[in-house]
């Protein structure tokens, strides 16, 4: 008996060796089954003695147990051969390239605006609009430009009707705006402007501008420096520095064309900034006294100032766009550069 | 405006280069864009005078003789213009002319030629600034020019030319004399001394004889306060002299001849507009009146033009005989034949001439100094200096000037220091505000808490305290004044809800995977053409367009649309979704504007990939983005099969809010495309922005949701094929419970087994309800219903699965 236990025993270690899953099931029934050789062992077990069942009883349940084992264990390693199998069949090249589908992205102009606006709103700036077609009554007679000004002739006006045109400004909008409020008015307006002028790469008959405007008691000519110093940190780096040079625009006295640090250079001058160092964003002033007493405000009582930037400037100042024109192009190899 | 840096420092002495001048001037608000360095070309070219002219036989060829002081030289020339003493430039055998080329002695077929005499192009003059005589064939100098001189040497060719672009405001620096006070402000600041004027003054006397015995009566006074004439006999109207032609040279004036060239250099020089007229010209008196409506006048120019009162014209007896201010006459005015001359000497008001000037269309250098405000105090002495000129060059006697008069002294301006601190931030002493007076010439009276301030004459942009405020902020400069931000009590800064709206709107269309656009809002006549668009009659026109293709309001956003989609296409840029918001313009109830949506879809959404999937834009994606737009405005509106010229007939509806179209969607009609060489089929929709926000600030509430498992349940209905998809989804949630919550078509099926004018729609339904699990038997009885309902409202049969 103890001969064939150990011959068994043997005979599955020398079986067990190589086996696919398929052929250890097979081994599981020859070995352990209903019939298996161990089973057949059990069975023989009831022909010895009382004395000898006890011993061989617990060696046969022994080596059925070293069996069960060595066939689990067996089966697990093929179970997990075999799953890697499987795996390694469902690689794939992780550098393959991803499959994407077109997404959106707003207008440069449209982002650039959003920019602004998200400054000027943190400064307490209150958001407003007006309309494209204008009266000449505001883009000129209440800004200080009667009819006849010299002044008018700076820029060239599209005409829809007579007095009626197309607004070269967004500074009409100071009008809409103290119009409809009272001082305090604290301000920004955003929109397209129009003007007559031949196209090339820094000139387009259509463009944006950003008006700034506020009046109040004790509005300065230092709240106008601080405000564009502030607005142009934020909007450059804060590196980049304002400028103001004398200019004329009737509207505003003293009235101002404001600069900003080259940031193509830094200021030491290159042909982007004709080697001045400085690039020309804009107008800027204190709110004429005329202008406040042509809307009903006493100029002895409230002040203010004004500005007026360009937004495609400001764009491709900041972008380095080469060209006003690609912005109404529309390329979307343009358009895709700018993410957002 | 160019400015002679050599003439500038014949007047005022400086040590500047010319770039330190131009920053200078730019900082003080006279903007210099550059500075234009000219040097001469030329080599060895010098004065000689024609001492004979001969023909050459049989030749179109002429041999001169010419005397250049050191020597006589025999030279050939083909030139027709010579005349026997002109002055001309000679270019010396082993000389270069201005283009480089080297004049050697030739050989005109046994004839030497001792070198070649010069064209104004020989010696790189600027035609713009030349005489039409000086321009044609050999050049002449003037005959009082020396000979044996160098070229470069009588002409003042070499010079830095300061490029000044003026605004409106500077009327005080359109003259060389007004740049010259400048530049003497900027040495007295630097200098910190009072601005000497004086220096710039003509102290020179006149020596008259006898009247003028021709009245002048002005009608309004404030049109012309100030009207000088005076008559100046026998001249003689020639060539100018080398010495004014050198300085008409430097300021760039074109000469005619030494009368007219003379009120030429007294207005680029002194700033003082001046008129000569032929004195026997004159009907009896002059009149400075408004023209009378219907009066004519040929001008200089020699163009016959129509008046108006808005005309302030110079009229003698038998009507207008120059447009004040503006232009001269031409019958009166100063020719080769003219004797005795008419020298106006006038101030007139600045509106006046605006307006008179803007009315015929036309600028000179008169109407723009007068229009922008010259020195009211000038026009006597610019009678004076020119009247001195006019004797010296024309020998031509002045007599005594008939002058009328209405000029008041100018009321000094009060300057309150509190308004100073008031308006800058910044208390300025009052020293120093003084000082910066002192620095623009300006007279004060110290009266404590305020200055009395009287401008100079010709600072006319000095009126009101404000105007002296800027002043010292330009004299202390502008970039020395600190910065402050604004300091107020906190408030929420907000944009207009409707500007809000757009920005969300605008950020929705993106987050669903178009790209924003903004095109030019002109459009073009042939643009609507290849449309179609039909509504011309409401179209804003431009009065004034630049060009053709931005000459009307753009009607639609489609019109600037298509342009972008060609030129993408054409571009490779095949896939296109892109969107934009802008304002559309309608003549209605005056001028419309009005901010539309326009979303165009063209090629696919997926990229070319190797998974080949792919997802081809189409009418119900389009549309599907335009539902969702619709579901965040909280909107549904319906969609009503229509045809547009545009739009293909059988594949376009308009969208309806109630009543109200707002917008529309469908596919291009491929005509057009086909037009603008586009292939792909695309896709468009507009709705009226403002329709979409009627209703989008209705405030999102939380609606509880099934937390029990839906129940799913696929059904299947066949309808006549024309049947709309819309009747037959609304007949089944119109059987629906409450517990309905989804309803997808999955499938649309026309063709066999089907009867031919059949169409299967197969439709997936979801039900859930907050308050239990639903089972199917909950289902069962609506499903049965339906059947009824399917058969009676659609004429349907449904196919339970
Ligand atoms: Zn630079």
């Amino acid at each position: 008996m103890k001969d064939k236990i150990e011959q068994i025993k043997m005979e599955f270690e020398e079986k067990i060796k190589g086996k696919s899953l398929k052929e250890i099931k097979e081994l599981e029934t020859y070995f352990i089954g209903r019939k298996g050789k161990v089973t057949e062992l059990f069975k023989m077990l009831k022909t010895l003695p009382k004395m000898q069942r006890r011993e061989f009883g617990a060696e046969i349940n022994e080596l059925k147990q070293f069996i069960e084992k060595n066939i689990s264990e067996q089966v697990a390693t093929l179970e997990r051969k075999e799953k890697i199998r499987k795996l390694k069949e469902e690689s794939i090249d992780v550098t393959l390239p991803g499959i994407k589908l077109h997404t959106g992205n707003l207008h440069i102009l449209s982002q650039t605006i959003l920019e602004v606006e998200k400054i000027f709103l943190s400064m307490g700036f209150d958001v407003m609009v007006g309309p494209e077609i204008e009266k000449d009554y505001y883009n000129f007679e209440a800004l200080n430009i009667p009819e006849f000004h010299p002044a008018r002739d700076m820029q060239d006006t599209f005409y829809l009707a007579k007095k009626i045109l197309l607004r070269t400004q967004t500074s009409p909008i100071q009008i809409h705006a103290m119009e409809k409020y009272k001082p305090p008015i604290r301000i920004i307006a955003v929109g397209r402007c129009y003007r007559r002028d031949a196209v090339d790469s820094s000139h387009f008959p259509i463009f944006h501008q950003v008006e700034g405007l506020v009046v109040d008691r004790k509005v300065t000519f230092a709240n106008l420096k601080g405000t564009l110093a502030e607005f142009t940190r934020e909007m450059f780096g804060k590196d980049v520095k304002v400028r103001f040079t004398p200019s004329y625009f009737p509207f505003v006295e003293p009235g101002a064309e404001t600069s900003i640090t080259c940031v193509l250079c830094g200021g030491k001058g290159c042909p982007v900034c004709k080697y001045t160092g400085w690039l020309e964003m804009g107008g800027s002033g204190m709110v004429h006294p005329n202008v406040l007493r042509g809307v009903g405000i006493d100029p002895e009582v409230y002040q203010g100032f004004a500005f007026g930037w360009g937004i495609e400037r400001i764009a491709m100042i900041k972008y380095r766009i080469p060209d006003i024109r690609m912005f109404y192009q529309n390329d979307l190899r343009f358009l895709k550069q700018f993410k957002g | 405006m160019l400015v002679s840096i050599k003439l500038l420092k014949m007047i005022i002495p400086f040590n500047y280069t010319a770039e330190e001048v131009g920053n200078k001037l730019s900082m003080l608000g006279l903007e210099v864009e550059g500075i234009r360095k000219v040097k001469h070309k030329f080599e060895n070219i010098i004065t000689g005078k024609v001492l004979e002219i001969q023909d050459i036989p049989n030749t179109k060829l002429k041999k001169t003789l010419i005397d250049t002081k050191t020597e006589k030289l025999q030279i050939v020339t083909t030139a027709t213009n010579l005349k026997s003493n002109d002055v001309v430039p000679v270019a010396l055998p082993h000389s270069k002319v201005a283009n480089g080329t080297e004049i050697l002695e030739r050989d005109f077929k046994g004839m030497i030629s001792q070198g070649m005499l010069c064209s104004y192009a020989e010696i790189g003059l600027d035609p713009e600034i030349l005489s039409s005589e000086e321009k044609e064939g050999i050049f002449t100098f003037p005959l009082d020019t020396p000979i044996g001189k160098k070229v470069e040497d009588v002409l003042p060719i070499d010079d830095d030319y300061l490029e000044l672009s003026l605004l409106p405001d500077r009327a005080d620096a359109f003259y060389l004399v007004g740049l010259a006070r400048w530049i003497e402000i900027i040495k007295a600041r630097e200098e910190k001394r009072r601005a000497d004027f004086a220096q710039f003054e003509d102290h020179s006397s006149i020596n008259i004889a006898g009247e003028t015995p021709i009245p002048i009566y002005i009608e309004d006074k404030t049109l012309c306060p100030f009207y000088s004439g005076r008559l100046i006999k026998n001249v003689t109207v020639s060539k100018s002299s080398l010495s004014l032609r050198q300085k008409l040279f430097m300021l760039r004036i074109r000469p005619i001849n030494n009368v007219v060239d003379i009120t030429n250099f007294v207005l680029r020089f002194y700033g003082q507009p001046l008129h000569t007229f032929d004195a026997d010209t004159i009907q009896k008196e002059v009149i400075i009146r408004r023209a009378k409506k219907g009066e004519r006048i040929k001008t200089l120019d020699e163009v016959e033009r129509k008046l108006t009162e808005d005309n302030l014209v110079i009229a003698d007896e038998r009507g207008p005989i120059a447009i004040a201010g503006v232009m001269g006459g031409y019958e009166t005015s100063v020719t080769e034949k003219t004797k005795n001359v008419f020298l106006e000497s006038a101030y007139f008001s600045p509106h006046c001439i605006a307006k008179s000037a803007r009315s015929l269309g036309i600028v000179t250098d008169a109407s723009d100094i007068f229009e922008r405000g010259a020195d009211p105090l000038l026009p006597p002495k610019g009678s004076i200096i020119a009247s001195n000129l006019i004797s010296k060059e024309a020998k031509g006697i002045p007599a005594k000037e008939n002058v009328v008069s209405f000029i008041t002294p100018a009321e000094p301006v009060n300057l309150r220091l509190s308004r100073v601190e008031k308006i800058l931030g910044e208390r300025i002493d009052k020293e120093y505000v003084k000082k910066y007076f002192d620095f623009e010439g300006f007279d004060y009276k110290d009266k404590g808490e305020q200055l009395e301030v009287i401008a100079p004459s010709f600072r006319r942009d000095i009126e009101k305290e404000i105007d002296l405020i800027e002043e010292i902020v330009r004299m202390k400069g502008y970039n020395e004044f600190g910065e402050a931000l604004i300091v107020d009590k906190l408030k929420a800064a907000k944009r207009t809800d409707y500007e809000d709206f757009i920005w969300k709107l605008k950020d929705k269309l993106v987050k669903i995977g178009l790209d924003e656009v903004q095109t030019v809002s002109l459009t073009s006549e042939s643009l609507l053409n290849l449309i179609g668009y039909n509504e011309k009659d409401s179209v804003i026109k431009l009065l004034n367009p630049l060009s053709s293709d931005m000459s009307l309001m753009r009607p639609l956003l489609l019109s600037t649309l298509l342009p972008i989609l060609e030129r993408n296409k054409k571009m490779g840029n095949t896939d296109i979704a892109m969107f934009e918001i802008g304002k559309v313009f309608k003549k209605e109830e005056g001028f419309k504007e009005t901010d539309e949506l326009g979303i165009l879809l063209s090629g696919k959404r997926t990229e070319k990939n190797y998974l080949k999937v792919e997802f081809a834009y189409s009418f119900p994606y389009l549309k599907g983005i335009f539902e969702d737009i619709f579901s965040f405005c909280n909107i549904a509106p319906r969609y009503v099969p229509e045809q547009l010229t545009w739009m293909h007939p059988y594949q376009s509806a308009g969208i309806y809010l109630d009543k109200e179209r707002i917008g529309y969607i469908g596919r291009i009609n491929d005509d057009i495309l086909e037009k603008i060489g586009v292939i792909d089929k695309v896709f468009y929709g507009a709705v009226n922005v403002e329709k979409l926000m009627q209703h989008c600030n209705e405030k999102i509430q939380f609606k509880p949701f099934s937390l029990y498992p839906p129940v799913k349940r696929d059904i299947a209905i066949v309808v006549d094929e024309d049947t709309p998809e819309e009747d037959v989804r609304k007949a089944i949630i119109s059987a629906a419970p409450p517990e309905l919550k989804k309803i997808v078509l999955f499938d649309l099926y026309k063709g066999t087994p089907l009867p031919p004018n059949k169409k299967n729609l197969a439709y997936s339904l979801e039900f859930s309800s907050v308050h239990k699990t639903l089972k199917g038997e909950d289902i069962n009885k609506f499903i049965d219903q339906l059947e009824k309902v399917i058969k009676e409202k659609v004429n349907g049969k449904l196919r339970k699965e």
